[in-house]
């Protein structure tokens, strides 16, 4: 903690010294939502003469320093109607302004005038944004909005196929994602196979995605970081929303507990597909009970003009019961307590402790010959400071530090009656400390050229968990390596030390006033890794750290961009290509047992990968017809110890196309449509065939990974939404929305494999499994009170 | 992984997931040798068989590698020239597995030369009885019938492998649901009692079962389990196929490709009629 206090101190004294040496005035305060007191994160504050313009963080607050003078400033964000207010500045001054929604002034206005964001080709990084009522506007599966899936809609970020959990950007593998919530780790991100992504769209208020270029205050994964926050709740007023679907229904209640100082969130969503299988009258179905439930809860309090404390709470669970004989649960857990302490008007902070829990249990219920209970987990304690000083109007620097403690448990088996046919089964815990420390600049160098750079340096500790022994692993490569040369730690003795540093680089020059030109250069790296072999990956995988046997993930990318934004940014155009080199990548020999087996990295091999791409999205932000058109050229390779040549890796798609749609077809019906096509992804497929003892045996007889393409996939989704007339008086809003996944019913293929002709037992016949092999369709009803 | 193949039936129930048999196009690949043998301590003659493998789709006449000059010893000085008793079958006549001992297979033939060791383990559990359980149709239970439940005294001492194979009525049970490997991971010395076997088609009453246990080495005990990881292995958590590993080395330059195995085993059997 000891460098905390010092950054703190130097800050302080940085920010004093700065103030004293210029005669500057600063402008600060919050940007808030006047209907309900949410901070607006990434609002613009801006004068016209000189032309200057901040942007609010995270936590909606903002600094802009100028000479002392008389300014005209507006303060906008997209979707608000823009306030102007004349200030004469002669000192430091602090403004917090409240934005009114458009739709609340102009209610039944169809097209809203509102000032539009041009961050896009203005800001050296770029952020893929979605705001949460775009999400909302989708066609949603089975009734509910999901972040994750809407950003699958997006340039470079997609998925091994429907019903896979996660995401992958830039042909990068699912656990190369780092999703927060409110700044804690998500490590699965599906409920119910993968039909819902696990953060619930009422609590939340944004959802923004880094891609590979992301800045030096981010890291820890290679591809990208998720950042989602939770909504603060209304200050102002109670509200209440939610909605009835077919398969689950959410609530969320939100009020001031001071009004304009404090208030209180909770929401919460499940899912009854319980009492729906309870219903049926085919055993099969009745026998079996599956839910999930989630709850986000989140309190504020301003404390003062320098102190905010926030605190936030996410609870999710999946729950499964086969048969009344086979059950398993799984969730995440996490609680975030942050303060936000403002030093000057140009130097704002934040210090959050943040707690992260996931695991899993299974077992076998009512069979006390073979009953046992099988959990796993990993646990996380993270302290991050972090710092955003304002310079001036021209540079801003983020810096600060983060701790986190993690604790791995990869899976404890145990009998649960005497008459159990199994033993106790541990695997040896794992922990591990890991440090960050970045800084992080953001500069305008003139007119045309910006700069963000920064450097963010990760020390990563393997450290015993109880008295723990190591193992060199040697062996034929194809085959499982056996543990030598033993070496043993005490509890908390650190096993290996990994040092790396992070350079990162984006610019930004300025070709037009509607263009520019970007460029980045980045190093990420990655100390967490998910133990996987399987096309979608299970909520039954662990996680292992960097260890003694195991290198941290590194990831170079290279990237450029031509942005252009056209009719006063309505229109937004975007082209860029990258390419990724990654090494230490982690694959498995064949046929590896993943889980339970205490000497996993003798079934581990490493290798490199590649991927590159292009990608190009034209976006219309706003309108009575709005929406967007993506497409994506990429590749995506690796090769490892026992392929040697590049392949492609299973999540590869040659070219993916999104439309996404949206129509104001009458001040109360919406329609929107998304229409979705991928090139296969590739699989491993059998060139021939031998038997053994009559039993079909597959045969791949060049030995190549992913030597076939499965065909391609087509899908479209459409959704109308219906919203109740608005009569004076009535306290009320609800609103249905009917929709239809996959409206041309058609069957896409997850994959293609070979299996045992069931009548013919020696021969083999292809099969195509689709995830939904039919339309879906859904309707919710929605209110608000 | 039980529990991921409970996951994907619970797709297709819920999410009409589905699968249709289709025709895919794949070039036939290289022609490799096929070696395929087992040496038991069970009275019947065994033998090897020598073929090429063939192309995945439909029913496939395999060639037969004839004229090879195959050799079987062990490591008590015994050994023997099997005899080709129909093209590419080739009879052990004399051996017989014997428990600790470590077998050699020589094989001479126009492919190349190849060679094969495997070595008798332990019958780590042999059954004390065969008992079956009616079941009705549900989630676990795909079809409606009597299941087999195995009991016996697995042996103190870790690292044992055991292959039950299930006979219905004198015919072997060799589709994907009826694969029955067991390691003493999780088990080891425990009285395993009541514990359920998978059959693919479970059985009717009057059906005579016999169940034989077959001890394994860990390289033959995997050899099954790379067999039915490919047979089980389609659905949304399925690992990239593999092809089966094998203890068949080259002994000649220029030797073709070869796959398949060559196994010794002790086996015991027990037989119960469904009552």
């Amino acid at each position: 903690m000891k460098i905390i206090s010092f950054l703190c101190t130097l800050a302080f004294v940085f920010g004093m010294a700065e103030a004293k040496a210029q005669k500057k005035v600063t402008l600060s305060g919050y940007l808030k939502d006047a209907s309900n007191g949410e901070v607006l994160q990434g609002g613009a504050v801006a004068v016209k003469l000189p032309p200057l313009k901040a942007l609010s963080n995270n936590y909606g607050f903002y600094s802009l320093t100028l000479s002392p003078g008389r300014y005209t400033i507006s303060f906008s964000y997209m979707g608000y109607q823009t306030e102007e207010k004349v200030v004469s500045l002669t000192k430091d001054t602090l403004i917090n302004m409240n934005l009114i929604p458009s739709s609340q002034i102009m209610q039944e206005v169809l097209v809203t005038s509102t000032k539009r964001g041009s961050e896009n080709v203005r800001k050296p990084i770029t952020v893929t944004a979605l705001s949460i009522s775009k999400i909302k506007e989708l066609p949603p599966m089975l009734g509910e909005a999901d972040v994750i899936k809407s950003f699958q809609l997006m340039p470079g970020v997609s998925t091994v196929g429907e019903g896979a959990s996660g995401f992958n950007v830039r042909g990068g593998g699912v656990d190369q994602n780092l999703v927060l919530l409110d700044e804690a780790p998500l490590y699965f991100t599906s409920h119910l196979f993968n039909l819902f992504s696990v953060t619930n769209p009422d609590a939340m208020r944004d959802a923004s995605l880094y891609k590979t270029d992301m800045p030096a205050r981010l890291g820890g994964r290679l591809s990208s970081v998720l950042d989602t926050r939770m909504k603060d709740g209304n200050n102002k007023k109670w509200a209440a929303t939610g909605g009835l679907g077919l398969i689950a229904s959410r609530l969320t209640l939100e009020g001031p507990i001071q009004k304009d100082k404090s208030s209180i969130i909770i929401s919460g969503r499940r899912s009854y597909t319980d009492l729906i299988t309870k219903q049926s009258s085919d055993p099969q179905i009745s026998d079996n009970s599956v839910y999930f439930y989630d709850l986000s809860t989140k309190l504020n309090f301003t404390l003062s003009d320098k102190n905010r404390l926030y605190l936030s709470s996410y609870f999710g669970k999946d729950y499964l019961n086969i048969a009344k004989r086979f059950g398993m649960q799984w969730g995440n857990g996490t609680g975030t307590i942050r303060w936000n302490h403002v030093f000057n008007p140009r130097l704002f902070s934040n210090t959050s402790f943040i707690y992260s829990d996931y695991r899993y249990e299974l077992g076998v219920l009512n069979d006390p010959a073979v009953s046992f209970t099988w959990k796993a987990g990993i646990i996380d304690y993270t302290v991050k400071n972090s710092y955003n000083w304002y310079i001036n109007s021209k540079s801003t620097l983020y810096f600060g530090v983060e701790a986190a403690l993690h604790e791995f448990s990869p899976g404890k088996a145990s009998p649960t009656t005497p008459e159990s046919i199994f033993n106790t089964v541990e695997m040896q815990g794992e922990r591990a400390a890991d440090y960050n420390a970045y800084v992080d600049h953001e500069l305008t160098i003139s007119d045309k050229l910006s700069v963000e750079y920064g450097l963010r340096y990760s020390l990563f500790q393997s450290l015993a968990q109880g008295n723990t022994t190591v193992y060199d692993y040697s062996g034929e490569a194809r085959a499982e390596k056996q543990p030598v040369n033993p070496k043993n730690f005490e509890n908390w003795e650190t096993i290996k030390t990994y040092h790396n540093l992070q350079p990162r680089l984006s610019f930004k020059y300025q070709t037009s006033e509607n263009s520019s030109v970007k460029a980045a250069y980045s190093r990420t790296v990655q100390n967490l890794h998910l133990i996987s072999n399987t096309v979608a990956s299970s909520p039954l995988d662990i996680w292992t750290p960097s260890s003694y046997n195991v290198k941290p993930e590194l990831a170079d990318q290279v990237s450029a961009g031509y942005f252009h934004n056209f009719k006063d940014n309505l229109f937004e155009a975007s082209a860029e290509v990258y390419y990724r080199k990654m090494q230490n990548s982690i694959d498995f020999i064949n046929n590896a047992q993943t889980l339970l087996n205490s000497n996993l990295p003798g079934s581990m091999v490493f290798g490199d990968g590649r991927a590159y791409g292009a990608e190009f999205l034209v976006r219309k932000n706003e309108g009575r017809f709005n929406g967007w058109v993506s497409y994506t050229l990429s590749r995506a390779e690796r090769k490892t110890e026992l392929y040697k040549e590049y392949y492609p890796v299973r999540h590869d798609k040659t070219h993916a196309l999104s439309l996404v749609g949206m129509y104001q077809l009458k001040p109360r019906i919406s329609l929107s449509g998304t229409y979705s096509f991928a090139s296969g992804t590739p699989t491993t497929m059998p060139d021939s065939k031998f038997e053994f003892e009559g039993i079909p045996v597959q045969y791949n007889s060049f030995d190549r990974r992913n030597n076939y393409r499965i065909p391609a996939f087509h899908r479209l989704d459409l959704a109308a939404m219906f919203k109740s007339r608005v009569k004076p008086g009535r306290k009320y809003t609800s609103d249905w929305v009917v929709s239809l996944y996959n409206a041309t019913n058609r069957k896409n293929p997850f994959s293609i494999y070979l299996r045992q002709n069931e009548d013919n037992p020696s021969q083999l016949e292809a099969v195509r499994l689709s995830i939904f092999g039919t339309v879906i369709p859904s309707v919710t009803w929605n209110f608000k009170f | 992984m039980k529990a991921l193949n409970i996951f994907s039936i619970l797709f297709i129930i819920f999410f009409s997931s589905c699968e249709d048999v289709i025709d895919v196009d794949i070039a036939e690949g290289k022609k490799t040798l096929v070696v395929e043998g087992w040496l038991t301590n069970k009275n019947e003659p065994h033998v090897v068989k020598l073929y090429y493998t063939g192309n995945f789709g439909g029913s496939v006449n395999f060639t037969a590698v004839s004229n090879a000059v195959i050799t079987l010893s062990d490591n008590a000085g015994n050994t023997e020239q099997l005899q080709e008793v129909t093209p590419g079958k080739y009879q052990i006549n004399n051996l017989k597995s014997v428990e600790g001992r470590i077998y050699t297979l020589a094989i001479q033939s126009l492919a190349g030369n190849y060679e094969a060791k495997a070595e008798v383990k332990r019958l780590s559990m042999p059954l004390d009885s065969l008992k079956f359980k009616f079941e009705k149709k549900s989630t676990i239970y795909e079809k409606e019938g009597f299941y087999p439940h195995s009991f016996g005294q697995e042996l103190p001492g870790s690292g044992d492998y055991i292959q039950v194979r299930l006979y219905k009525n004198g015919s072997y049970l060799n589709k994907t649901g009826d694969f029955n490997l067991f390691d003493d991971q999780f088990v080891d010395g425990n009285y395993i009692g009541d514990a359920e076997m998978s059959v693919n088609d479970p059985f009717i009453k009057g059906d005579k079962v016999r169940a034989e246990v077959w001890s394994l080495t860990e390289d033959a005990y995997r050899f099954w389990l790379d067999i039915l990881i490919q047979l089980q292995n389609g659905q949304i958590f399925a690992t990239p196929l593999s092809n089966t590993r094998t203890n068949i080395k080259k002994t000649s330059l220029n030797a073709v490709d070869v796959v398949g195995y060559f196994g010794t085993s002790l086996v015991q059997s027990t037989e119960e009629e469904v009552k």
